[in-house]
């Protein structure tokens, strides 16, 4: 016999209200425990993605969608703007660099990011196999795009307008050739495409949206006799299977690549004249030279220009601000949960050592000294508090795990309930707290059992 | 041994229990007779150790219980002196063996389980060892108490109104098993009982009357 086998016997003469208190406890717990990975992976991953960004400059919208949609890409974008308008951003002397971002097309629901190298050191990317994108029509993918679509260098995968339903039009006669694939980040480029902008630009040439017919000819004119024969493709009624096919083949040997004129792309940063008739970008991400611009560069951006700024920092304080509210809510519940399952706990302990009266007579006769009943109720509240803790940490992780799989949001952005966060230690104290201050009165009240008196009444 | 100089206890202003002087010397059985209310749980308390008389001088096994004070008198009560209650008592939660067990948990000794198997085979309840006790009969639960009692080899056992729920025939074996159990361990053994049928099986007896117990 020990200490623990006596104090467990006794939950097996109340099962049903023994499990029903651990239970509440759990549930209090794991509540709570849900609320801190979430938070504190939506807050560490929100940080990440937006270092190194001092603002977005992007076309006039709601601000919080613009950060949502060129920082986390979240969002569906508040518009594009045109490279000549981005200009006075590029050259302000405030902006220390300012990364453009082509936005509009995804690959199986990862977002397709037409942008400069620079980007990829924002977030102090590297390559785990192949090389960066260079050509047009090449790309370099992010580690969890890679991963779950089980991508190696040299695939060739075809773009999607849109963000990524199957029903969206896809540009099946544009394929992309994989160059290289990233090392995991821990950041939103994880699950990102990355290529040129010219590329991006490219992709939509090619495929002539709807019969845009300035559009095409301008672009025949500009450049490309083969995007011209993929032209004339797309008005034999949109004949997506056969000219993806034809388009494949060509792309799988390397001198089908270095066929096309536009894989002569200009340095990042370089914009060639050739690009620029109406060409435009979704977004600047912009990194001052000095703290000092943040009240400036804003005001600059909203009030001279057709354009926006808005800073992902306060963006996702205010994002936060509002969903802050929910959490208290919530956490709040967590909380009474866990007050209730202690006042259960006290309840069926201070009510045990009534019914117990008799054992605990019985068990100092046989040599135990009030102190250790007292080692026994305590161990007891212990217990309780021990169980309901496992099982809620069990419950909350598994839960957050569970629920960041199947919110596909969630899935993206990374979060998993494989994770011990710090404030978890603070259950840990909390829930043997719990044990600790319902046991505490119980246990003061068998160190008063009288044994004489007590067996005197049996 | 047990032995008892002008011993009193007083309850509360109007109850105070004199008991007479009582000597049993190691290995001796001794019977005390008195109806409700005579003493006879006033003295067993006072020789277990659970009451502390007024006034006296008691000694248990050599010891003067004055001496002893807080968990050294409970280990001392644990490891030298056994108790039989009227009502069972074993705990409901754990099986017969492990109630066994229990003895020398509570008194700091190392845990035989072979010994707690032979006893409850002495006792005629080695079937019922990993049963609980609401599934013994009232005659094997008080057997299973004497094995319990016998447990740490104590100097003293005592036997507090054993056959009170028990019929003739259980209420001898009871007694038979008391005795031999004592004898087998060198006990000295004490039975407060105000059950008649005790009587003719002790040469000894010390009575306890009513009118000692009020003043």
């Amino acid at each position: 016999m020990n200490a623990f086998s006596l104090s467990l016997s006794y939950w097996t003469r109340r099962p049903l209200s023994t499990a029903l208190n651990v239970l509440l406890l759990a549930l209090g717990i794991a509540s709570i425990v849900v609320l801190v990975l979430f938070g504190d992976q939506v807050q560490d991953n929100l940080e990440r993605d937006a270092q190194g960004i001092d603002a977005v400059v992007g076309a006039t919208g709601s601000p919080l969608q613009m950060v949502l949609s060129s920082v986390y890409h979240l969002d569906a974008p508040t518009g594009n703007i045109s490279v000549e308008s981005a200009r006075p951003i590029q050259s302000h002397p405030a902006v220390a660099s300012a990364i453009p971002l082509a936005l509009g097309d995804s690959y199986r629901g990862y977002r397709i990011v037409g942008t400069e190298r620079a980007y990829a050191e924002l977030y102090d990317a590297t390559l785990s196999s192949g090389e960066w994108w260079g050509d047009t029509y090449t790309v370099t993918v992010g580690h969890r795009v890679a991963q779950n679509e089980r991508l190696a260098v040299g695939d060739t995968i075809f773009s999607t307008h849109g963000m990524g339903d199957a029903t969206a039009h896809a540009h099946d006669d544009a394929p992309l050739t994989v160059s290289g694939i990233m090392a995991p980040t821990g950041t939103v480029i994880d699950r990102l495409v990355l290529t040129s902008v010219e590329t991006v630009w490219a992709v939509h040439d090619d495929h002539g949206h709807g019969g845009d017919g300035d559009e095409h000819s301008r672009h025949g004119a500009g450049h490309d006799h083969e995007a011209s024969d993929d032209h004339s493709h797309s008005q034999n009624g949109h004949d997506h299977e056969r000219s993806a096919g034809h388009r494949a083949d060509q792309d799988a040997s390397p001198s089908g690549a270095a066929e096309r004129p536009l894989q002569a792309a200009p340095p990042p940063g370089v914009q060639s004249d050739v690009f620029d008739l109406d060409r435009e970008y979704t977004a600047l991400l912009v990194q001052y030279r000095s703290p000092i611009a943040a009240a400036t560069f804003p005001r600059f951006v909203n009030n001279q220009t057709d354009l926006q700024a808005a800073a992902p920092a306060f963006e996702t304080a205010r994002l936060t601000n509002l969903l802050g509210i929910g959490l208290d809510m919530l956490r709040a519940f967590g909380i009474l949960l866990i007050v209730v399952a202690a006042l259960s706990i006290f309840i069926a302990l201070y009510n045990a050592m009534k019914e117990r009266r008799y054992d605990l007579a019985v068990l100092r006769t046989l040599g135990a000294s009030r102190g250790t009943l007292v080692q026994f109720v305590l161990l007891e509240g212990f217990l309780f508090a021990a169980a309901g803790l496992l099982m809620g940490l069990g419950l909350g992780h598994g839960a957050t795990e569970v629920l960041a799989s199947t919110i596909q949001q969630a899935n993206q952005v990374g979060i998993t309930g494989w994770l011990w966060v710090s404030e978890e230690w603070g259950l840990v104290a909390l829930a043997l707290g719990v044990g600790l201050v319902t046991a505490l009165i119980p246990a003061y009240q068998a160190y008063q059992t009288d044994i004489a008196d007590t067996l005197a009444r049996a | 041994m047990i032995r008892l100089n002008d011993v009193a206890h007083r309850y509360d202003e109007k109850t105070v229990v004199a008991l007479p002087d009582l000597q049993v010397a190691q290995g001796e059985h001794q019977l005390v007779l008195g109806l409700s209310g005579s003493g006879k749980s006033t003295l067993l308390h006072i020789v277990a150790g659970v009451l502390t008389p007024t006034s006296g001088t008691v000694v248990v096994s050599g010891r003067d219980m004055h001496t002893l004070q807080g968990a050294a008198l409970d280990r001392f009560r644990g490891q030298h002196i056994g108790i039989v209650f009227q009502q069972l008592h074993l705990l409901d939660t754990l099986t017969v063996v492990q109630n066994l067990l229990m003895a020398p948990y509570m008194a700091g000794l190392p845990q035989d389980r072979r010994r707690a198997l032979a006893l409850l085979e002495q006792v005629d309840l080695i079937e019922k060892a990993d049963a609980y006790p609401h599934t013994l009969s009232a005659g094997q639960k008080q057997r299973a108490a004497i094995a319990r009692a016998v447990m740490n080899n104590p100097d003293v056992l005592l036997a507090d109104e054993p056959t009170a729920s028990l019929d003739d025939e259980r209420a001898g074996q009871v007694l038979d098993l008391l005795q031999s159990q004592a004898k087998a361990h060198n006990a000295t053994l004490l039975i407060a009982t105000h059950d008649a049928r005790v009587k003719e099986r002790f040469s000894s007896t010390y009575t306890l009357s009513a009118s000692l117990a009020t003043s």
